[in-house]
């Protein structure tokens, strides 16, 4: 049996709402993030950089709380010991080099000098950084910045990572190892939050989403289980065979399918079904029974771009 | 690379909470490198050290191409006139004005603050931190100024060496560089808290520099209400300020040091407490 989840395990949003001025920024968020990778998906302006500023304390919520492993962001010595954001901001303190950058920050958190070296150049090291560390952060290009963003928050150690669109100015090679790192922390038990507005990389990555629209959550948990509780929206289930047609038939009058599209190359078909679970069975049967080679069976919209569309797209359908 | 959680040097919260003293003092003093070194060698400071700077010049050049031999008294009241009109309400005002105010609007302005912000640094450290990074750039721009100028203003005169040596020259000298350093110091505080509160701290600054300017005019109660009137009640010679002077007896040295200090201390501490409640939000600001 699993242990229960205590409050310095969890991200708690209590009921939080912000406003800039008369703007809505997010509105009523009541949310409990466990470890693992959580992703803030959503269009530009639904609210994942509000959730995130709210997350790092650098937003004050107009209503509600907001706790990090059960620690406040008025207590800025543990909070961020405990907390590392990759921001999207785009400016660096002038004059500064990425080492005297990171250095200074190592200093701020209170790190003997050999250590606060020793993990300066970790990280610089970490994010591919090494040869450009000494020139200054002004003369960088996008994707360097990007990096040393990374590796800011990266280089205490923290326990929470908040990760603000973390790929943009990656090439596809750095996208692949910082995608792995992600993978790696998730595993080591951090809690890793990004927000991303690429709907695959978020499947890739995330072991639960956060779906947001217009300042409002719509949608959160793993991707499988928000799927299964929109009613609306039969499961889509893609099937390769060799007698696509056959299976049509077969399937066409059960009660759990609401729809069957034959692909046009005859080695395939696209179901609909209200119940996948009894539409497992009796595919199984038919499979069985009439001797079909099947050469793949999937979920054809279990992923956060078709779910998402379903919620807040033109169709959107409703959560039970 | 390690999910671990880092106290620094790997000590725990309970420990860390006993050693904030001096956790506080690393960080007030690294704010302030790191602020020294982003300003004080780069270019937004130019007009300030010309500012200082101009008139070392002008009277480097009058030492050059000067002639005669002016008496000390009239050097005297000479640099008295300079360093009050010209040094203290003019350059030394407008430029901690410039520089106090941006340390944090600055920050807003070039959208930088968040680096500060995600640090574990209370805010009221940082502000600290930033304070003293103004305190010592000015008092080491504005020190330098006064001493070079007091020096270089008895120069014509053949016997400057001797009155610096065994006169009242030296110690003259030093009264100038206290009330240099005590103006860093106080102005220092008017101006972070008016960066920390105003857009735009231009209205604020004009506001103060009249009253600080013409604080000789105010009846005397209010005279005490100034910077100045401490300032100048610290400087060993006095100017005729006019007919609409209303004279008012000095308040000494060890009062008003300690007055201007307290005073620094408290503008210091709200501009902590402003900074404390700021969020980012760049786009509003």
């Amino acid at each position: 049996m699993a242990l229960p989840v205590t409050p310095d395990q969890l991200i708690v949003f209590d009921n939080v709402s912000k406003f800039y001025g008369e703007v809505l920024g997010v509105n009523r968020v009541s949310l409990a993030i466990p470890p693992g990778v959580t992703s803030l998906v959503g269009p530009n302006g639904a609210g994942k950089t509000t959730i995130m500023n709210l997350m790092t304390g650098l937003l004050r919520p107009t209503k509600g709380t907001v706790r990090v492993l059960d620690i406040s962001p008025s207590d800025p010595e543990r909070f961020f010991r405990t907390i590392g954001y990759c921001s999207q901001f785009e400016a660096f303190p002038k004059g500064l080099s990425g080492y005297q950058m990171i250095r200074s920050m190592m200093d701020l958190h209170g790190f003997v000098a050999t250590d606060a070296e020793a993990r300066t150049w970790n990280v610089i090291e970490r994010v591919g950084m090494t040869n450009a560390a000494h020139r200054r952060v002004a003369g960088y290009s996008k994707g360097m910045r990007q990096r040393i963003r990374l590796a800011l928050a990266l280089v205490h150690d923290p326990k929470v990572l908040v990760l603000d669109e973390p790929l943009n100015g990656l090439d596809p090679m750095a996208r692949a190892e910082v995608i792995e790192l992600f993978r790696k922390f998730a595993e080591s038990g951090m809690h890793v939050i990004i927000s991303s507005h690429i709907m695959h990389e978020v499947d890739i990555i995330s072991d639960s989403v956060v779906m947001m629209s217009s300042g409002y959550v719509v949608a959160e948990g793993d991707i499988q289980g928000v799927r299964s509780e929109m009613e609306d929206h039969p499961i889509q289930i893609l099937i390769r065979c060799d007698q696509p047609a056959v299976v049509a038939a077969e399937v066409f009058h059960h009660d759990s399918v609401v729809e069957v599209k034959l692909h046009s190359d005859r080695q395939g078909l696209l179901i609909s079904t209200s119940n996948p679970d009894r539409f497992y069975e009796l595919l199984n049967r038919i499979v069985l029974e009439k001797k079909i080679a099947v050469e793949a069976v999937a979920p054809a919209d279990e992923n956060v771009n078709a779910v998402y569309q379903y919620l807040v797209g033109s169709n959107g359908g409703a959560l039970r | 690379m390690s999910g671990a959680n880092a106290s620094p040097v790997g000590r725990s919260d309970q420990e860390m909470s006993k050693m904030n003293w001096s956790l506080w003092i690393r960080q007030t003093l690294t704010v302030m490198k790191m602020e020294l070194k982003r300003y004080v060698l780069g270019k937004r400071w130019v007009g300030i050290y010309l500012l200082a700077l101009a008139p070392v010049g002008m009277l480097t050049a009058a030492v050059i191409f000067g002639r005669g031999n002016p008496p000390i008294s009239a050097l005297t009241l000479v640099y008295a006139v300079f360093y009050q009109t010209f040094f203290l309400r003019l350059a030394l005002f407008l430029s901690c004005a410039v520089i106090f105010s941006q340390l944090y609007r600055g920050e807003v302005l070039e959208k930088t603050l968040h680096f500060y912000l995600l640090a574990p640094v209370r805010r009221e450290v940082l502000v600290a931190g930033k304070y003293l990074a103004g305190v010592v750039a000015t008092i080491a721009i504005f020190g330098t100024s006064a001493l070079l100028t007091h020096v270089l203003v008895y120069m014509p005169n053949g016997a400057w060496t001797q009155f610096f040596l065994e006169g009242s020259g030296f110690p003259n000298m030093v009264e100038y560089l206290m009330a240099t350093a005590m103006a860093c110091v106080a102005y220092g505080g008017v101006f972070l808290l008016i960066g920390t509160l105003f857009k735009n701290p231009a209205g604020p600054t004009a506001l103060i520099g009249a009253w600080e300017a013409f604080f000789f005019i105010l009846p005397a109660g209010m005279q005490k209400f100034t910077i100045m009137h401490y300032l100048q009640s610290m400087l060993p010679v006095g100017i005729d300020m006019g007919p609409l002077a209303v004279v008012v007896d000095p308040t000494p040295a060890i009062f008003g040091i300690p007055m201007l200090i307290a005073v620094a201390g408290v503008l210091v501490w709200l501009a902590g407490q402003v900074v404390r409640r700021a969020q980012v939000t760049y786009s509003a600001d």
